[in-house]
């Protein structure tokens, strides 16, 4: 149609971003083959796939990848399930109300994650924390939410389902309004309220609901701020996910950043594999 | 009956809606609350609801010179990156929504999956390169790294509102003989420039927000997300109010940001 366009305005953006997308691409795969340490400056060589040999025999590096799965499934699940219940609650709502309810919903998710990590760490602490004294005027014993495994996972859970669930709703209940108007307003005549969400308004939502699922998933793999101010990855190994294991053993404690490239480079291909299944669906539902 | 049956339903609603907005809004009110509160108050397990409130806890953040330089330290990075980000995703999201061309939905979808390669895989071979090209800890890698999230946000976003300006404007300045430079400048800019705009303070509130990045590639140039998760890490007894007080302040920026554009995003919400 247009045949002269002007791909010198695109060019710098694209130069920048090929260099952000091919130094991590390339250079931890580079960097997972070769014996590189941080703290002692000496030769480096290249090792081939011993990194990843040493992996597959590191009951560390499992612990860490059915943390990092089980807490995206349950994170996943339950902050959409939540998200659609928020949904269809604001769906009762019109006009300035439901955008002041939205706004409101969108405040947990403004908030940095430290910040939101360090206000809910501070509420579940033991003795003093607000959950202990919520717990106690009910008489139930105290829970030291850091000092077993699950209460840990399913603190840090719940601050995430705290932060995504109400903006799920936020996304799906501004969507909501760009559906084709007549299918949902002809579906008023005979339905009742839930009705209309179930069987009108669910189904037409299911694309970005799917799109919604898979952008959490990738986005909950990425937990390390939160996980790191809440529980710093304890009791023990207990909720330590695999971004956090790479960085502990890359940068934080010891300096094998090689070692830490290969977990990367596995996080990597769990994240191209997701990012085709995007694309597919895209592909299929979305026109850009 | 059916009057009293509509009345029971209709609180049913708004009894619900107010249970999940405490649920939201309770632990921002809490730690808003613990930040006036004195120590002792706060280490006392019968929680006091009713306190007599002090500055003391901000006081004594605002009196240590850290929390000034990590604050400056964050303002800094965070506008060198906005400002970055703006000048490389304006021209680049004109091209893209604007002109037609082959594979543009494949680059759209490159640029965006760009915001969810993991972090570490982003970070550790950043922080080799940086350290070998002697630039560990300057202004200029950090904002080039942060470049990675926000500059296919902003892209994304601002696509939509190129797209959205009605294209007979463009053709006709064109028909005057405008080139697409000129166009870009005279036409569509001034058009979307406050929209732009507030897209490239959420790219400011993405940076201000994070706290991964910088945790890894700052040392001296820490800003503020990473003063405050060591100060919750302080030894064993964590001076609670002077945290939630930092945290407050770490969250003030973008909830100002957020009251400021409320009503943009109200209209956003309602669906206009």
């Amino acid at each position: 149609m247009k045949k002269n366009t002007p791909f010198f305005l695109l060019f710098p953006a694209l130069i920048v971003l090929l260099v952000l997308c091919i130094v991590p691409l390339g250079g931890s795969v580079y960097l997972s083959l070769q014996d590189r340490d941080l703290r002692t400056p000496k030769e480096v060589n290249f090792v081939g796939s011993s990194n990843y040999l040493e992996l597959l025999h590191d009951p560390r590096f499992w612990n860490s990848l059915k943390v990092s799965f089980s807490y995206m499934g349950l994170v996943t699940f339950s902050s959409i399930i939540i998200g659609l219940t928020l949904t269809y609650l604001c769906t009762e709502f019109k006009g300035k109300t439901k955008a002041v309810i939205l706004i409101i919903f969108l405040l947990p998710f403004m908030i940095p994650r430290v910040s939101a990590a360090i206000i809910w760490r501070f509420m579940f602490f033991p003795i003093f924390g607000i959950f202990s004294y919520f717990l106690r005027l009910f008489h139930i014993p105290p829970i030291a939410f850091f000092a077993s495994p699950m209460p840990a996972f399913f603190a840090i859970s719940i601050v995430d389902m705290w932060q995504w669930a109400p903006f799920i709703a936020v996304l799906l209940v501004s969507s909501i309004d760009f559906l084709p108007r007549e299918v949902v307003d002809s579906a008023e005549l005979d339905c009742s309220k839930f009705q209309k969400f179930r069987y009108v308004i669910l189904p037409l939502l299911k694309p970005t609901i799917f799109f919604l699922i898979l952008i959490k998933i990738l986005e909950s793999m990425r937990a390390f701020d939160l996980i790191y101010n809440i529980t710093k990855g304890g009791p023990g190994t207990a909720t330590e996910t695999l971004d956090m294991y790479a960085f502990y053993r890359g940068v934080l404690w010891s300096g094998e950043i090689s070692y830490a490239s290969a977990m990367s480079v596995v996080m990597l291909v769990i994240t191209i594999v997701l990012m085709n299944l995007i694309w597919k669906v895209a592909k299929k539902w979305v026109t850009f | 009956m059916g009057y009293f049956l509509n009345s029971i339903k209709k609180s049913t609603k708004w009894i619900a809606i107010l249970i999940c907005l405490f649920f939201v809004l309770f632990p921002i009110y809490w730690a808003i609350s613990s930040s006036f509160k004195m120590r002792v108050d706060i280490i006392n397990p019968e929680q006091k609801f009713i306190f007599s409130p002090t500055l003391e806890a901000y006081g004594n953040i605002f009196r240590r010179r850290e929390t000034w330089k990590c604050f400056r330290n964050s303002l800094v990075i965070c506008s060198i990156t906005m400002f970055l980000t703006f000048l490389l995703g304006t021209p680049a999201s004109y091209v893209i929504g604007r002109y037609y061309f082959r594979h543009k939905d494949v680059l759209q979808f490159w640029i965006y999956s760009l915001r969810f390669l993991p972090a570490s895989a982003a970070l550790l071979p950043f922080l080799v390169v940086w350290r070998s090209l002697g630039l560990f800890d300057t202004y200029f890698s950090i904002c080039f790294t942060y470049l990675i999230f926000t500059l296919p946000v902003f892209i994304i976003l601002a696509i939509q509102q190129f797209k959205a300006i009605p294209p007979e404007i463009e053709e006709a300045a064109k028909l005057d003989g405008c080139g697409p430079f000129k166009v870009l400048r005279k036409i569509s800019f001034p058009i979307v420039l406050p929209l732009l705009c507030c897209i490239a303070v959420l790219s400011f509130t993405l940076v201000w927000n994070d706290f991964m990045f910088a945790f890894i590639l700052t040392r001296d140039l820490t800003p503020l997300p990473v003063y405050t998760a060591a100060y919750a890490w302080i030894g064993m007894s964590v001076p609670w109010p002077e945290v939630c007080a930092v945290a407050f302040f770490l969250t003030l920026p973008p909830i100002i940001l957020l009251v400021t554009f409320r009503r943009f995003l109200i209209q956003f919400f309602s669906g206009k």
